[in-house]
């Protein structure tokens, strides 16, 4: 609000907030003034015009009664004095016309019927419509439809605007004369003050005063504008002196600052000094920090490493305890079973001397042959143990070279021949064109194919079969002897490689075994291990369903 | 036949007379005493009896008495029937005796009494009984409305004067639109 009035002059602005109100306060009274005139006007027709209805439809009454249109003119024509009505009709009480009147100085008269025959005013465009019953003692004769001009209400309304606002006009001049003069009241003084101070502010002179007048604000204003140029003046002397001091202060302060950075300087540089020193026991520091940092991991890993070597040795320790427990099953077993050949051998000896004796050579020779098949057995079981102990200590040398499998199993077979024959069991091997080759030890693969085809006649009956097949498998060369024996349960082919609780079996023919055979297969055959593939010796057996032993070695 | 079919003919033209349709006083749409016996009527909207009357009497009709030789026939009669009066039925009685008076609420005078006029005014002057006649210079005898012929037209002269000292109230209205006379005024 206050930013609309920051132009001109005080004068100017007194002057427009006089006249402004002047202007605002008679435009909205006027514009009441001119609105209630209207109003009346208004109310005035109507009730005029209502009055000189109910007149003449009074006076309409007998003329209706009588039937007498002449004089129901007479009556209208009274509507003469009326100078805005226009015309005036009446109708009998069906509703149909019976006397009317026109007004001739009105030129324009506008044709309106009668909407609805009941007592009612209304406006239509510039006119306005009375319809007036015509009535006596309760009954009703007819209706009287007087229409009315409303341009006179316009015109007496337009002329009063115009007279409004010439009065305004006039109004605005004199409230304007007014103001300029009245505005100097308080104007005047003001604009002295504000000389008398411009004058102060360009000669600092604070020494000139203004003459309070009168008993008012203004004269307020200069005794507080001599008052504040007292103070002024006052302020004015303290601060000079203030300054003074100030001055000298400052000098004082130069002084000791320069004396406290002096100080400050010296004070920094043994700081400084002392500071390398520090920097320096701070490396020393975090070198032994990072030598005991490295010492300590290397006490970590060394404990590592003994932990791990603990672990070997427990492991060690573990194995070396079943190692020799496996042992002394192993003698025990192994006593055993070199027990029965030389029971047997003595037993024989004993007999021969009975025979001897009783000079019976037939049952001499039969002792001989059964003492020469005892000696035989123990020599075999001896040279069983004899190579599974070489093995063992690992003085058999393991030396590997390209063979011909269908060679090898040639060579073997004819070795065990005459023993399947014995038997009249049938060998069958298919052998196939192409040379399959091994990388194998010579002498082991020897042994281990001879013992699996002794065994595979051991388990034969008489007049059975044993097949002998050869062929490639992925990475290696298998190797299968099948048999047509009687087999074992699922039990006995777990037990099959274990030194520990192996026992020897009785063949079908009473041919005896050391059970050590199959170990020492296994143990050369795992010493052709390469991969996952070679170095493996598989049993798959039914009971009374024959026996499959099949071995992988690596390809040549 | 021909009355039965005359009689048919005067309910046409009453009808008409009482909604309007035609003006009662056109003369040659309708007799003169058929508009006469209208007016009869008409009249008394705007006569008030006092409380004293008979008028106010519910019990009894509205009486209307013609006296001397009338020219009516059986208009009134005709025109009246199953008509009211001031809410009340109307009964129609007639004397061709001048002498023998009837006790009635309005009486027409017909002009063949003439010469017994002024005793007929007399006897009926206090007793509120409107006295309507169709003969020139009974108005100013004492005969409160009298009917007659201006420019072919039927119209009426009221004696103020004997009005009011009859005691009967008469509208304003119906005295504008009457010719005003006065006791032995020019005829």
């Amino acid at each position: 609000m206050t930013s609309i009035f920051n132009f001109g002059s005080i004068s100017a602005k007194l002057k427009l907030i006089i006249v402004g109100i002047t202007i605002s306060i008679t435009i909205v009274a006027f514009s009441v003034l001119a609105y209630n005139q209207y109003h009346t006007n208004r109310t005035d027709l109507e009730q005029n015009l209502t009055v000189n209805a109910k007149l003449i439809a009074d006076y309409a009454v007998t003329t209706i009664v009588f039937d007498d249109v002449k004089g129901a003119e007479d009556v209208l024509s009274k509507l003469d004095q009326i100078e805005y009505v226009v015309s005036a009709n009446i109708y009998d009480s069906t509703g149909k016309f019976f006397a009317a009147y026109r007004n001739i100085a009105i030129q324009t008269s506008p044709k309106f019927k009668i909407i609805n025959f009941v007592d009612s005013l209304y406006y239509e465009n510039d006119y306005i419509n009375i319809v007036q019953n015509i009535s006596y003692d309760n009954n009703n004769y007819g209706y009287l439809f007087i229409t009315a001009t409303t341009s006179q209400l316009k015109h007496k309304l337009k002329n009063y605007i115009i007279f409004l606002i010439i009065l305004l006009v006039i109004l605005i001049v004199i409230s304007y004369i007014l103001a300029n003069v009245l505005q100097k009241i308080i104007s005047k003084p003001i604009k002295f003050l504000t000389q008398i101070a411009e004058e102060i502010s360009q000669s600092n002179n604070y020494s000139l005063r203004v003459k309070p007048q009168g008993t008012n604000e203004i004269f307020s204003l200069y005794k507080e504008f001599n008052n504040m140029l007292d103070k002024i003046n006052i302020h004015q002397t303290e601060r000079d002196i203030a300054n003074k001091n100030l001055q000298k202060l400052n000098s004082e302060l130069d002084e000791i600052v320069k004396n406290k950075t002096n100080e400050l300087r010296n004070a920094l540089a043994i700081l400084e000094a002392e500071n390398i020193e520090r920097k320096k026991a701070q490396e020393t520091l975090s070198q032994v920090n990072e030598d005991l940092r490295i010492s300590q991991q290397t006490m970590y890993d060394d404990a590592l490493l003994l932990q791990e070597l603990n672990n070997k040795l427990i492991e060690s320790e573990e194995e070396l305890k079943q190692l020799n427990e496996m042992k002394n099953k192993f003698f025990s077993i192994i006593a055993h079973d070199l027990k029965n050949p030389l029971t047997v051998i003595l037993g024989s000896v004993d007999l021969l001397q009975i025979y001897y004796n009783k000079n019976n050579p037939e049952k001499i020779e039969f002792q001989i042959q059964r003492l020469k098949e005892g000696v035989l057995f123990f020599r075999s079981l001896l040279s069983n143990l004899l190579e599974w102990a070489r093995a063992q200590s690992g003085s058999i040398s393991f030396k590997p070279e390209k063979l011909s499998i269908p060679a090898m199993i040639n060579y073997n077979i004819q070795s065990v021949k005459a023993m399947a024959d014995s038997k009249k069991i049938l060998l069958n091997y298919l052998e196939i064109e192409n040379e399959i080759y091994v990388f194998a030890d010579e002498n082991m693969i020897n042994t281990v194919i001879r013992n699996l085809l002794t065994n595979a006649i051991k388990f034969t009956n008489e007049n059975g079969e044993i097949s002998v097949n050869v062929y490639h498998e992925k990475n290696c060369v298998s190797i299968e002897v099948k048999d047509s024996g009687i087999g074992m349960s699922q039990e006995d082919v777990e037990k099959l490689f274990r030194i520990d609780v192996n026992a020897s079996t009785i063949g079908k023919s009473k041919e005896k075994g050391t059970g050590l055979g199959l170990i020492i297969c296994k143990d050369f055959v795992t010493k052709h291990k390469n991969d996952e593939h070679t170095g493996n010796l598989t049993v798959s057996s039914e009971l009374n369903n024959g026996s499959t032993f099949k071995f992988t070695l690596p390809i040549g | 036949m021909v009355t039965a079919i005359k009689k048919y003919l005067v309910h046409i033209v009453i009808i008409l007379i009482l909604f309007g349709f035609s003006s009662v006083f056109n003369q040659k749409l309708a007799g003169e005493y058929e508009i006469k016996a209208a007016l009869i009527g008409k009249f008394c909207q705007f006569v008030e009896w006092s409380t004293n009357s008979s008028v106010q009497d519910i019990e009894t009709p509205f009486r209307i008495a013609v006296i001397g030789k009338h020219n009516f026939g059986k208009l009134l009669d005709d025109l009246y029937d199953n008509k009211k009066i001031k809410s009340k039925p109307i009964k129609i009685i007639y004397s061709v005796d001048p002498k023998k008076l009837l006790d009635c609420d309005l009486v027409f005078i017909s002009s063949s009494v003439g010469s017994e006029l002024d005793n007929i005014i007399n006897y009926y002057s206090d007793k509120q009984v409107l006295m309507i006649s169709d003969s020139k210079g009974f108005a100013q005898r004492g005969v409160h409305i009298n009917l007659y012929s201006q420019n072919d037209l039927i119209r009426f002269e009221i004696n103020e004067t004997a009005v009011k000292k009859s005691n009967l109230q008469m509208s304003h209205l119906i005295l504008k639109q009457a010719k005003i006379v006065n006791y032995g005024e020019e005829k």
